[in-house]
């Protein structure tokens, strides 16, 4: 039978290894995992965007640290306080870029490319995970207040779903619907912020993991039934083609009205890419490409299509522009290469029509 | 849940009660229209056995063993086997314009391991190495008992059952139970799920890769495998000391194996201990000569690899296994014993037994034959294409390695000793990295397909 002061050492004992593990798993998560994304409401844009003045780490894609600066546009202190005409380049997580670090991001290439060239503009990011067109569309007017004066729009589209309506809305402001065709604005807050900004503040992201695994996990009591491999998911109804131009062209024609400056689609597709266990170096999209460039060319709208640098990129080197060593290859977003293609795609075609 | 109603309880029928419905309940939470089909199972060789036991005619005894052996086999058969024999005799020249009914059958969960378990048992009555079971509730825990249903151990009804006499759970046996629980849950969700997700992207688009990479993918599938599976039998085993119960090792640092005859005494111990006692040894084992002995192996690693999986893959790796362990009964015999072995010598014995190995599971994780061709082709024919060293990966395999090494020069600190300071602060560290780490997809067992 166990004395008290067995039971009081084995209680002891659990404690210490218990705090040495808690120092370990401490240690090992603030090198190895990503911060944890928190927001604040912005009272100039009237939305919730990433904290600013803030540092975010991310490690589970690429290893890259991002600095966050204020008005939700990263690498960047404080947009206000530069001067020159300024470009604005739009997109969602492939423009946020957590994966490389922020000299390596599209729009700070940019700029220093367009500097080289003794061209005096300056081009900003602003980009979430999960953002759509829509949300570009009503965030335009207030970034031109804040960003004055902003001499042009890029907007980066990695597949024609990005500007499709009726997609999912990733919880964010704005949504692209059909029937009828719209763009809406609805107010959404995100959650858990204030543990999230506390964990940041203290490096305890590993606090968070279990958490969020945990409200992903769904459990049920009651036995149920295996579905055998047999069975097959519904799928999905594709647009029509004349649904589809309906669409983009009530889109384009929004963008027109919501700004007089010039608007360019960057369209970066996702090739070369491995699919069905072969490389795939032609754009199965290619022809909606071309059918998109016709619409915006029609709203006087620019169009760059970075495929063809995608692919020379390719057989040049035998990289891809997208995904790191620690994801898949030719998966995921750019990698440092991939900005800077889209940054030198950017920059020729600001250099061609800079003076139109 | 169930071992704190078991530790609360202390009358032997309700504990035994619990432990069966707790089964019962976790086999069910899968899918449950195969309860049936296990308590049938059940009933058959429970009975059946017993009737065995009380016959005095050993021509009635044959024959309700035949009997019982058959059903079971028909079921397995039915099950597991049909669809593929079906398929295999379209593609046969003669048939090839035939349309055979296949079956759209879901396979149950663990049926390879608890169809194989009740085999064991009804040839240990039969050969009378065992008494039967007279209880009908002990029958259906060892059947049934959850922590051991979906992928093993194939634990023995000589070794299980008298464990259910004498049954009792205490701290201690909690304690060494949630250390291997732990220990397993790390090489499962730690490191085989994120072996997985490189190895599965590879074998889905292998034919861009250059060969580099193929040996890398090579070489992780081995150790995902490993990590998998002996990371499940860890936490099976840990899970029945908990409640109380012995089950056999299983894995026991299969690579670092010299030879293959070491390699499958390391290696999933209870099913290779299964195919020598009631595949090899009946067949004659090596009592008929030598050369009778060498078809005994072939025949039963390849039923080995048939149990496996349906399908030609598995029936190969069995093969090739069968064909590696005649080929090491040859140079045994003939050329040399690896007693007298150099250091320089075990070295080569040791790279020659993996490197064999890990070549066979190209064969046993391909989708079909042309395709492990494919793959040894992208071995040994230097092949350009894309390049994936993942970080990861290299770190997993350096570490495994380094474990390995400290487990041959047998450092003690390695198999984390109950009574040391260190195991406790050790075994949270393993379950922050699990929680913590763990890969956004989990990944099914890679047993529990079979």
């Amino acid at each position: 039978m166990p004395t008290l002061n067995d039971v009081m050492k084995r209680i002891s004992h659990i404690f210490i290894s218990l705090c040495c593990s808690i120092i370990f798993i401490w240690a090992a998560g603030y090198f190895f995992l990503s911060s944890l994304t928190s927001y604040e409401f912005e009272h100039n844009l009237h939305k919730y965007i990433h904290t600013s003045n803030t540092i975010h780490k991310n490690r589970s894609e690429g290893w890259a640290t991002t600095r966050v600066g204020k008005y939700n546009i990263n690498a960047v202190p404080d947009i206000t306080k530069i001067r020159e005409p300024k470009i604005a380049v739009w997109g969602d997580s492939y423009v946020e870029a957590w994966q490389v670090n922020d000299d390596q991001k599209m729009p700070q290439v940019i700029t220093s490319l367009l500097h080289q060239k003794e061209i005096d503009l300056f081009c900003f990011g602003i980009g979430s995970s999960g953002d759509s067109v829509a949300d570009y569309y009503f965030d335009m007017p207030a970034y031109e207040q804040l960003a004055q004066p902003v001499v042009a729009h890029c907007i980066i589209i990695t597949n024609f779903t990005d500007i499709s309506p009726d997609q999912t809305s990733d919880q964010k402001n704005g949504v692209f619907r059909s029937n009828p065709l719209r763009l809406e604005y609805i107010a959404s807050r995100p959650s858990f912020q204030n543990i999230k900004r506390i964990l940041n503040e203290w490096g305890l992201y590993f606090v968070w993991e279990p958490i969020r695994a945990l409200m992903k996990t769904q459990i049920h009591l009651i036995p149920s039934i295996r579905q055998s491999s047999y069975q097959q998911s519904a799928s999905e109804d594709p647009a029509t083609g004349a649904d589809i131009e309906g669409a983009w062209a009530f889109l384009l024609s929004k963008f027109k009205q919501q700004t007089e400056v010039p608007i360019i689609f960057v369209y970066c597709p996702a090739i070369p890419m491995i699919h069905n266990n072969e490389l795939v170096l032609k754009n199965p999209d290619s022809n909606t490409a071309r059918l998109f460039n016709q619409i915006c060319a029609a709203y006087d709208i620019g169009f760059i299509d970075v495929s063809t640098r995608f692919l020379d990129y390719y057989k040049q080197t035998g990289k891809f522009p997208r995904g790191f060593s620690n994801t898949r290859p030719g998966s995921g977003h750019f990698n440092a290469a991939g900005h800077r293609i889209v940054a030198e795609a950017i920059t020729a075609y600001i250099e061609m029509t800079r003076g139109s | 849940m169930a071992f704190v109603l078991l530790l609360a309880i202390k009358g032997v029928i309700v504990r035994k009660i619990i432990l069966l419905s707790a089964s019962y309940y976790f086999y069910a939470y899968w899918d449950y229209r195969f309860l049936g089909l296990i308590v049938i199972v059940t009933l058959l060789n429970f009975y059946i056995s017993l009737w065995i036991e009380n016959t005095g005619s050993l021509l009635k005894r044959r024959s309700l063993f035949i009997t019982i052996l058959i059903i079971n086999l028909c079921l397995l058969g039915l099950f597991k086997y049909y669809n593929f024999f079906i398929h295999s005799l379209e593609s046969l020249p003669l048939l090839s314009h035939t349309d055979l009914t296949t079956l759209n059958l879901i396979l149950p969960l663990g049926i390879s391991f608890y169809i194989f378990r009740v085999i064991s048992y009804a040839a240990d009555v039969y050969t009378k190495k065992m008494a039967p079971c007279v209880h009908i509730i002990d029958f259906a825990i060892y059947v049934a008992f959850f922590p051991i249903i979906i992928s093993g151990p194939i634990s023995r009804a000589s070794s299980f059952l008298p464990q259910l006499k004498k049954y009792s759970i205490s701290i201690s046996t909690f304690y060494a139970g949630s250390q291997l629980f732990i220990i397993g849950l790390f090489l499962k969700v730690f490191i085989a799920d994120r072996l997985a997700m490189f190895v599965n992207y590879f074998y889905a688009h292998y034919k861009v890769f250059d060969t580099l990479t193929t040996w890398l993918a090579t070489v992780a599938y081995s150790l995902q495998i490993y990590a998998d599976f002996a990371g499940y039998s860890s936490m099976a085993i840990g899970m029945s000391l908990i409640l109380g119960f012995e089950i056999e090792e299983n894995f026991h640092f299969p690579y670092l194996a010299r030879n293959i005859r070491e390699f499958w005494r390391r290696w999933h111990i209870t099913l290779s201990t299964w195919i020598r006692d009631y595949v090899y040894i009946p067949l004659g084992g090596n009592r008929k000569g030598k050369y009778r002995t060498y078809v005994n192996l072939i025949i039963a690693m390849t039923i080995c690899g048939l149990w496996h999986g349906a399908a030609w893959t598995f029936v190969l790796w069995g093969l090739m296994h069968g064909i590696a362990l005649v080929i090491n009964h040859i140079y045994r015999d003939h050329f040399h014993r690896q007693s007298d072995a150099t250091p320089v010598t075990k070295i080569v014995y040791w790279a020659a037994t993996f490197l064999f190995v890990t070549l066979a599971w190209v064969v046993f994780r391909s989708g079909s034959i042309a395709e492990a061709m494919s793959i040894y082709s992208q071995l040994f024919c230097l092949k350009e294409g894309i390049t994936w060293l993942q970080p990861f990966i290299l770190l997993i395999l350096v570490a495994i390695a380094f474990v390995h090494v400290l487990s041959y020069v047998k450092v003690t600190a390695i198999s984390l000793p109950l009574n040391s300071w260190y195991t406790m602060t050790i075994l949270f560290c393993l379950i922050w990295l699990a929680a913590i780490f763990h890969p956004s997809e989990f990944q099914p067992f890679v047993y529990e397909n079979f």
